[in-house]
């Protein structure tokens, strides 16, 4: 069957399990979206308010679903607007094709309207990227695409294609469903010499990332740490596999981590990380963490061993498939004194107490109230700033892929679009954003998809007025100098909801807290939480950069005793 | 550690277009200056290139970047020439 570049496009999507886009029409993608609209019945089209919207929302789709990301977008400013979102999908390892239209191959290097070399701009931020140059390749550059996307550690790739292409007729050759590579196994002698450095330690400590989520080997942690009897802490990626309830959690490790976490870093004999890349978050004195202990790392990602950190041993391959050697492997721990001490001091964790402040609202009262209104089921999303690292710190995840969040790259700005992702991907499920006016004031306008597509996404802003975190750092390092973070934007958040057709709620007292979440989570549809937060709040516990456990800063006091 | 050798990858890449462009990006992202750079037709492997890239910098980052060119897509295997015999290519 004879079809265009576009139809071929379409087919193959469909046929590597792809059932819905995010995107942005244009010029050179018009072929592309005209294809979409002939297979409407079998791919939904959602056109975003920003191309890099899509690309945070088909990112958070592929996050929280386990599938890949697809977003498209026309030439020059359209492929542009995707970077900040795949470079977002980069750093943390998200499954995503990309596809941007481009200006016919005839225009190309001649400085044409929209013509702008996304290969050469994307190539540190893509695990892959093409420009398609035959028709005829194209359906197998769709296939391979994925299979890159979904193979060892996982990534974006991007695909241009010049929009006489998309018009091009060619041959139409359905393809197979991409199957990702085969991972290494894990090295039978490293796995031995693991399983005896278990058997001799007295202290061991298992961490975890992202590898942990995206292998969907949650459960193969537990069964690892319940065998050695091991407690385990998690970076942000890390965060949603291990359930916060579970008594071997110890919650987040590293600059914003718990105490329980990072003094256990400094105390274990025995590290073992897992799809983890000991990040300056995590460890912020490279030499000094976990010095006292043999580093065990597992990782997909060879070039991620001995990178960061040194490690006396290591295991190249898929998370699962190496937790389920170790586990078979391991000793059978029975009682452990090390694992009654971490727990024991789990209490003091270093966290401050949600509910102090009297009146005021406490943000991470409102954090703790969000499961407790919207159930286990609730996906949240997160900008980047204090509200973030506060959600890391007090929401109890219970459940993998449920936590979304820009990690790696720290992209303000990413929340609605993802939440709106989530929401899409995951029909009949809650979603919330939790985002600071700042992070919330950068991509606002995706408030706009959801009322659109009438997604059930919460959105809670704590409105502090200020660039929170930097005027934190600013407080605490650089004597009270507040350049550039005092913004005190006069957006009315309940107005704003407004006009987008949403609802709006506020949150103005502590009282307030629970009958207005109760309320917003019972509207059914998309609405803004305009939550009144103190400029004053501060994230503690923190380790300062380029320090490790023992600097551990608990209250602004303690800070100005140290100096 | 030796902080100021003289070592060379020898990376042998496909064929096509934006090869060489891809293989500078891993390597100029990680702050190594490019001292001397060949590349050829692999000999009886038309769909091969070797580049052969002379740095002058320290060999935790040469590693770090031979680790990093693996992993593209166009690069079908690196390895690591060093004239100290110690180092090795491990």
């Amino acid at each position: 069957m004879q079809l265009n570049g576009a139809q071929i496009l379409v087919r193959t999507l469909i046929e590597q399990g792809v059932d819905v886009v995010f995107g942005y029409p244009g010029g050179q993608a018009i072929v592309i979206y005209d294809a979409l609209y002939e297979m409407q019945d079998q791919i939904r089209s959602i056109v975003t308010s920003h191309e890099q919207g899509a690309t945070h929302s088909a990112d958070a789709y592929a996050r929280s679903t386990g599938k890949t990301g697809v977003v498209i977008a026309t030439s020059g400013p359209g492929a542009t607007n995707l970077v900040t979102g795949i470079a977002t999908a980069y750093y943390d390892s998200v499954p995503m094709v990309a596809i941007t239209g481009n200006v016919p191959r005839d225009l190309i290097g001649r400085a044409s309207f929209q013509e702008v070399d996304i290969v050469s701009v994307t190539n540190p931020i893509v695990k892959h990227n093409y420009l398609v140059q035959e028709v005829e390749s194209l359906a197998g550059i769709v296939k391979e695409a994925f299979e890159i996307a979904n193979s060892g550690r996982k990534g974006p790739v991007l695909i241009d294609i010049p929009k006489d292409i998309s018009a091009l007729k060619a041959e139409y050759t359905p393809q197979h469903h991409f199957i990702p590579r085969p991972a290494p196994e894990p090295d039978q002698k490293q796995l031995a010499l693991i399983a005896e450095k278990i058997a001799a330690s007295k202290r061991p400590l298992i961490y975890c990332g992202g590898g942990v989520t995206f292998s969907d080997s949650a459960e193969k942690v537990r069964a690892l740490a319940e065998k050695i009897k091991a407690p385990v802490c998690m970076s942000m990626m890390g965060l949603s596999s291990v359930p916060a309830d579970s008594p071997y959690s110890l919650g987040l490790v590293g600059m914003h981590g718990t105490a329980t976490a990072n003094m256990a870093v400094s105390k274990c004999d025995l590290l073992i990380a897992v799809g983890a890349r000991f990040s300056d978050r995590v460890a912020g004195n490279r030499v000094k963490f976990a010095q006292d202990a043999t580093v065990v790392h597992i990782d997909i990602d060879r070039s991620e061993i001995s990178k960061n950190v040194s490690v006396n041993h290591s295991l190249v391959g898929d998370a699962g498939r190496c937790l389920d050697c170790l586990t078979a492997q391991a000793p059978q721990v029975g009682q452990s004194d090390w694992l009654h001490q971490v727990l024991r001091h789990k209490a003091l964790n270093g966290l401050p107490d949600p509910f102090s402040g009297g009146e005021a609202v406490n943000p991470r009262a409102v954090i703790t109230a969000l499961k407790a209104v919207a159930g286990p089921d609730l996906i949240v999303a997160t900008d980047v700033g204090q509200h973030q690292m506060l959600v890391a710190q007090y929401y109890p995840f219970s459940r993998p892929r449920s936590f979304l969040s820009s990690c790696g790259l720290g992209t303000m700005g990413y929340g609605l679009g993802a939440a709106n992702g989530a929401a899409i991907g995951n029909p009949g499920r809650p979603v919330a954003l939790v985002t600071g006016d700042g992070s919330f004031h950068m991509n606002l306008q995706e408030l706009a998809v959801s009322v659109s597509n009438n997604l059930p996404v919460v959105v809670v802003v704590m409105n502090n007025k200020v660039l929170g975190m930097v005027h934190q750092w600013q407080k605490l390092f650089f004597g009270g100098r507040y350049s550039g973070t005092e913004i005190n934007r006069k957006t009315d958040f309940k107005l704003l909801a407004e006009a987008f057709g949403a609802k709006g709620f506020r949150i103005a007292k502590s009282a307030d807290i629970r009958p207005v979440l109760e309320q917003a989570f019972a509207c059914g549809g998309p609405c803004v939480v305009d939550c009144v937060i103190d400029p004053r709040e501060r994230v503690f516990p923190i380790i300062p950069p380029g320090k490790d456990a023992e600097d551990m800063i608990f209250t602004e006091d303690m800070l100005e005793e140290a100096r | 550690m030796d902080h100021m050798d003289r070592n060379a990858l020898s990376i042998l890449v496909y064929n096509q277009p934006g090869v060489l462009v891809k293989v500078a990006t891993v390597i100029s992202g990680r702050g190594l200056n490019v001292n001397e750079l060949t590349a050829r037709r692999e000999v009886g492997q038309p769909e091969y290139t070797r580049i052969v890239v002379d740095f002058i910098g320290e060999m935790e980052k040469l590693r770090q970047v031979r680790g990093q060119l693996e992993k593209l897509e166009v690069v079908k295997e690196v390895t690591l020439l060093s004239n100290t015999a110690a180092t090795g290519d491990t």
